[in-house]
């Protein structure tokens, strides 16, 4: 198969081949839960939270963000995204769920941003889209029709046996429900009535990025701890190519994600009981776009190291 | 005491709603709850119960009904899908099973949008096609989470979407209390232990245990016999949470409709908020027609807890 033909309906044909076949068993999955549970119980133990901010809450885009910087991560809390990405990235969410409904023609680009204004009316984009000026419009439009038609056309083919479930959140409690890790996956594909059918599906509405990998390890665990058994693959899709990026559900992916997982919620754990003390700094090329750079030690280490 | 029987204990939540309820009933019109108008009746459901867990003061403000959305037009959608999937009439796919339902409620749609099948029709192919994702992502959850928590999914009956609505009337009084269930499981019995299990999805696993208690009681009241048990579906963390139903949980249950009907009628009789606990929360001050002169939700922007107890580093 080429790779221009690769679609996300026929990544789930070949999927399909697998369900049922992981080595990873119940056993280990309860293994599992109960080392990450012990780890996280001994943690919130120790810090002696104040019980009115129970549970601490660790998302999965705090997962990613406290590993490469506490300190810019507790910076961007009171961000805000910029309006024309919030709405390529909704623009791109509600693209591949229609395209995978297998419709029976690409949807127009205002057809996909009635669907975005219809599942979330509050985005900052469809609320720049709604106050901006006919010549700002066609601006936009020229921008997120390639955008729409592209998602589309990748996310096209899904048969009728695999149920789209767009946005689902899935949750794991730990440390007897002190600690919730989330997570929201673009989509979750499943064919009712077969078990271990699972598929997380995670649409970019840019190129991939080294993130997207540790990201998709995580959203493995957390759908491996909510249903008992591990899902088929995490598959990314995006703009660039390729297209589909499929990461099959391994023991060694789902070690690694749960090693980061204990390893983000220790450093959130700190910062909920000790919300004075000063975050560390962690420099990296994620300096050049955090809102302390003018005033971070570690800036300077960052751009000596690159 | 012994134990009642599923009828015994449904005789009992009556007799003990009739009593309890009896202030809050008397404040509503003396007619059947059809007949009285918005102004004049109360309706206890899944939604006022959920908002009071949330914000008791929030449910003095509440407008009613203001029409159909993507949130409320996804479960109506997917009850009837799941129907359609559980029946004999030959479809066997969920997502065929929505798709169905959907084609057949446009094509007898009325042309008003205060309904659910020309709200449906009215809406664009985008609208419609996350529709369809969202309720046939619905089913699979319910069917997944029954199938993977032991239940004998293959023993799952739909709702009574098309039966007689689960009910309870005050008698004389225009005041009505409402089940939601969404799936039937297991063998009902009057007179012994009943196997028979209420099962409703909850997205809200904090309220579980009052939830529960809730709908038990109302569907005892509605259909005059007790389930055996009802049980709570939740497809983020993937469990289902299953409880008997007992004299203390329609106690429970009672105690939760009370006050549920006090805080109804505030908003009807003038009484507004004034006194009520007040709880901020990030989603439910949004929403709230309180918040512009809510002190709880200024303070709680203050408070850190919105990023989870972190507070934005400058």
């Amino acid at each position: 198969m080429s790779t221009a033909e690769v679609t996300l309906g026929s990544v789930l044909v070949e999927l399909d081949e697998a369900i049922g076949t992981s080595a990873y068993t119940a056993a280990d999955v309860e293994d599992l839960r109960s080392s990450i549970d012990q780890q996280l119980t001994e943690a919130v133990d120790v810090a002696a939270i104040d019980p009115s901010l129970l549970p601490v809450r660790v998302p999965k885009g705090r997962v990613t963000s406290v590993l490469a910087c506490p300190a810019k991560a507790l910076a961007d809390l009171g961000g805000q995204i910029e309006p024309i990405h919030s709405l390529r990235g909704a623009v791109a969410d509600v693209a591949a769920v229609v395209a995978s409904m297998s419709p029976r023609k690409p949807l127009e680009l205002i057809d996909v941003l009635e669907g975005v204004a219809a599942i979330d009316p509050e985005n900052i984009g469809i609320e720049m889209w709604r106050a901006s000026s006919r010549e700002e419009k066609a601006e936009f439009t020229e921008q997120l029709t390639p955008l729409s038609a592209a998602i589309q056309r990748t996310c096209s083919g899904v048969s009728l046996d695999w149920v789209v479930r767009p946005q689902f959140t899935s949750q794991a409690a730990f440390a007897g429900g002190r600690l919730l890790a989330t997570a929201r996956y673009d989509m979750l594909l499943t064919q009712p009535g077969r078990p271990r059918s699972g598929v997380v599906v995670e649409v970019k509405a840019g190129d991939a990025h080294s993130d997207h990998r540790a990201d998709a390890f995580l959203y493995a665990l957390l759908e491996t701890l909510r249903t008992g058994y591990s899902p088929l693959a995490i598959v990314t899709v995006c703009t660039g190519d390729p297209a589909i990026l499929v990461e099959k559900v391994t023991g060694g992916v789902l070690e690694s994600a749960a090693r980061r997982l204990v390893a983000a919620s220790r450093i959130l754990i700190d910062m909920v009981a000790n919300p004075r003390a000063e975050a560390p700094e962690q420099p990296g090329p994620h300096c050049t776009v955090c809102p302390r750079r003018t005033h971070c030690s570690s800036v300077s280490l960052a751009v000596d190291a690159s | 005491m012994s134990q009642r029987t599923p009828r015994e204990l449904g005789q009992y939540a009556q007799e003990w709603a009739r009593e309890r309820l009896q202030p809050a009933a008397l404040q509503t019109a003396e007619s059947r709850y059809g007949d009285a108008s918005d102004h004049e009746r109360i309706r206890l459901a899944n939604f006022g119960l959920t908002t009071m867990l949330d914000c008791e003061a929030r449910v003095t403000a509440s407008t009613g009904f203001d029409g159909w959305d993507v949130l409320k037009a996804t479960r109506w959608l997917a009850v009837r899908s799941l129907h359609r999937y559980l029946s004999d009439d030959g479809v066997t796919n969920v997502q065929r099973a929505v798709r169905s339902t959907m084609a057949n409620t446009i094509d007898d749609a009325a042309p008003d949008s205060e309904f659910i099948d020309g709200w449906l029709k009215q809406q664009p192919p985008g609208v419609r096609a996350l529709l369809a994702a969202r309720s046939s992502g619905w089913v699979a959850s319910l069917l997944e989470t029954v199938r993977d928590a032991d239940l004998e999914a293959e023993a799952l009956k739909p709702p009574p979407v098309d039966g007689p609505p689960m009910r309870f009337y005050y008698p004389g009084r225009a005041l009505m209390i409402e089940a939601r269930v969404d799936g039937l499981y297991g063998r009902k019995n009057i007179k012994g232990p009943s196997a028979e299990t209420l099962l409703l999805t909850v997205t809200a696993p904090a309220f579980v245990d009052a939830i529960l208690d809730f709908e038990g009681t109302a569907a005892t009241l509605a259909s005059g016999v007790a389930p055996g048990f009802v049980a709570a579906v939740m497809p983020k963390l993937g469990q289902v949470h299953k409880v008997a139903v007992d004299t203390a949980m329609i106690e429970r249950g009672l105690a939760l409709c009370e006050r549920l009907a006090d805080l109804e009628l505030r908003s009807i009789d003038g009484r507004g908020a004034t006194g009520v606990a007040r709880s901020a929360s990030f989603f439910g001050c949004r929403s709230c027609p309180l918040s512009e002169t809510c002190s709880t939700r200024e303070e709680a922007e203050a408070k850190s807890t919105v990023f989870g107890g972190l507070q934005p580093n400058p």
